[in-house]
């Protein structure tokens, strides 16, 4: 029987579909499906080039729903890579094998995924180039582009490149031994630690409120009682609260207008 | 400062850019943020340095972004390119600027909306090529369809505002009292609390939000850069990872 093999390229050139293309179509109703079928169309070419009909079903049974993080969801592409070529080379793989593979590890890849890209990476790039460029330094923002680009360029490829080469063993092998949830639980431990310093950083709210005790003597609400309490008390509790009505599910826009007006409301009475 | 429309349609193309495929999917790890929409639309308009302080302001509120199913607080990309704009345009102030850029963005978040929606029609049309064997179709329909709809709705809402904002905005700017300005920046410190909070969501839970109040600690008392704390968070999660392995592995054998 014939060996179809892929080459390196084949794999680079499925991966590059995916890394440019994976929202590009991004709607309600089946999310990146039509991008996972982009970037499967070389290998499908390769892998039956002169068989029209497996190629049609090859792409369509990549068109279905399909969605999760697009830089660390790249093993999932790179494991129905590997996949597909076992099944080029006679191993008897069904369409549900390849469906229950990708939907069983979109979700918890979407959640390591953006935890670690949004959750953690970007916010603590986003705020050491901050800090650089409030210093008068033009080189934040372009620090910022470079140390992006390579990090995330990195994760992607070498996320797809893994999973083609170890396949579905490697990754099962992360999900059962519980590797999966260590580098969720490691990442989200850092990442909560510098939101802590975000808040600290970057919501500079203080009681301006202060009483005259008489004589010449005033006493601060802020300097006098809170920061010998707890510096950080009110950026601490300002957050917990809208944190707590994230979680009952309010909405993001009217948390941003409750967040507005109790601004203006606290504003005009000098309390902030 | 007169704006030309040669530099609003560049500024419109920029935001495009930012939610499109070309700059790669690391694109929406840089160029939609703020800090290099600020920087890009500096650049543009003639004021780099300017641009980049007035986007790592508008950053600051969005510093926890997470576009996570569909639940969005705003378009920083928007916020950032038009609003960088308007604030050079206008001769704002960094605390100004943040607090105009943030109605921007969040009224944007029609659009994503919009194009989600509209983009869901593509995918019947693939399926229908794809059942007609018309293989290469996928890679037309994914690409340029969604794209041709993009840019329609990002680049002229963007390049309008762009260039008709600053009058508005300088109207608005003769109301201005230093008290209102003074909301503004209040405001403007509340506001980075929902993308945080957005973000803990997410990432916090019973057993890491103690290392928040740490956090806090080190940046409010101790006065320690970011990239301190993020060394010593990561110090702290490697260890903590590393007993709990250990015992895991005991608790086995």
């Amino acid at each position: 029987m014939a060996d179809n093999k892929l080459t390196k390229a084949d794999v680079r050139k499925s991966w590059f579909n995916w890394f440019m293309f994976a929202q590009s179509n991004y709607n309600y109703e089946r999310l990146q499906a039509v991008a996972f079928a982009h970037s499967m169309l070389p290998i499908m070419k390769k892998l039956y080039p002169h068989d029209k009909e497996e190629q049609k079903q090859g792409i369509t049974r990549h068109m279905s729903f399909f969605n999760t993080e697009p830089i660390c969801g790249s093993v999932i592409h790179g494991v129905t890579v590997a996949m597909e070529e076992e099944r080029a080379n006679g191993q008897p793989i069904t369409d549900e094998a390849f469906n229950g593979i990708k939907t069983g590890l979109m979700g918890p890849l979407a959640g390591v995924g953006d935890t670690l890209t949004q959750g953690v990476i970007t916010p603590i790039m986003l705020a050491i180039c901050i800090g650089i460029t409030n210093n008068n330094n033009i080189a934040g923002p372009i620090i910022f582009l470079l140390a992006q680009f390579m990090i995330m360029t990195s994760i992607s490829y070498n996320m797809w490149f893994n999973g083609y080469r170890y396949g579905r063993r490697a990754v099962e092998e992360i999900m059962s031994g519980g590797k999966i949830n260590r580098v969720i639980e490691a990442a989200s431990l850092l990442g909560t630690m510098v939101m802590g310093g975000l808040v600290g950083r970057f919501i500079p709210l203080e009681f301006y409120l202060n009483f005259d005790l008489g004589g010449g003597a005033a006493f601060s609400l802020q300097h006098d009682l809170l920061d010998k309490l707890m510096p950080g008390l009110i950026p601490l509790v300002l957050t917990l609260v809208v944190l707590h009505y994230v979680r009952k599910g309010a909405s993001p826009i009217k948390l941003m207008g409750a967040l507005i007006l109790f601004g203006i409301i606290t504003g005009c009475l000098g309390i902030f | 400062m007169e704006l030309t429309l040669l530099q609003a349609a560049l500024i419109g193309l920029f935001y495009y850019l930012s939610w499109s495929p070309w700059l790669s999917y690391a694109g929406f790890f840089t160029f939609n943020r703020p800090l290099l929409a600020g920087f890009i639309t500096g650049i543009i308009l003639g004021h780099p340095m300017e641009g980049a302080l007035i986007g790592a302001g508008i950053n600051v509120i969005y510093l926890g972004f997470i576009s996570a199913g569909g639940a969005q607080m705003g378009d920083p990309s928007f916020a950032g390119y038009v609003g960088t704009a308007l604030a050079i345009a206008s001769n704002l102030d960094v605390g100004t600027a943040m607090a105009i850029s943030v109605p921007l963005g969040t009224i944007a978040t029609v659009l994503w909306i919009a194009k989600m929606t509209v983009n869901s029609f593509f995918v019947h049309w693939a399926d229908r090529e794809v059942e007609k064997g018309n293989l290469n179709m996928v890679a037309f329909i994914n690409v340029v369809p969604p794209q041709v709809l993009l840019f329609v709705m990002s680049f002229i809402p963007a390049t309008l505002v762009v260039y008709y904002g600053p009058t508005a905005v300088n109207g608005m700017l003769n109301i201005l009292t230093p008290n209102i300005l003074h909301v503004f920046n209040v405001i403007g410190a509340m506001l980075p609390a929902l993308g945080i909070a957005m973000n803990l969501k997410l990432i916090g839970n019973s057993f890491t939000m103690p290392f928040f109040i740490l956090g806090i600690l080190c940046s409010v008392y101790f006065q320690m850069d970011i990239i301190i704390i993020s060394i010593v968070g990561a110090v702290i999660a490697l260890t903590i990872s590393a007993i709990n392995y250990r015992s895991d592995k005991g608790g086995n054998a």
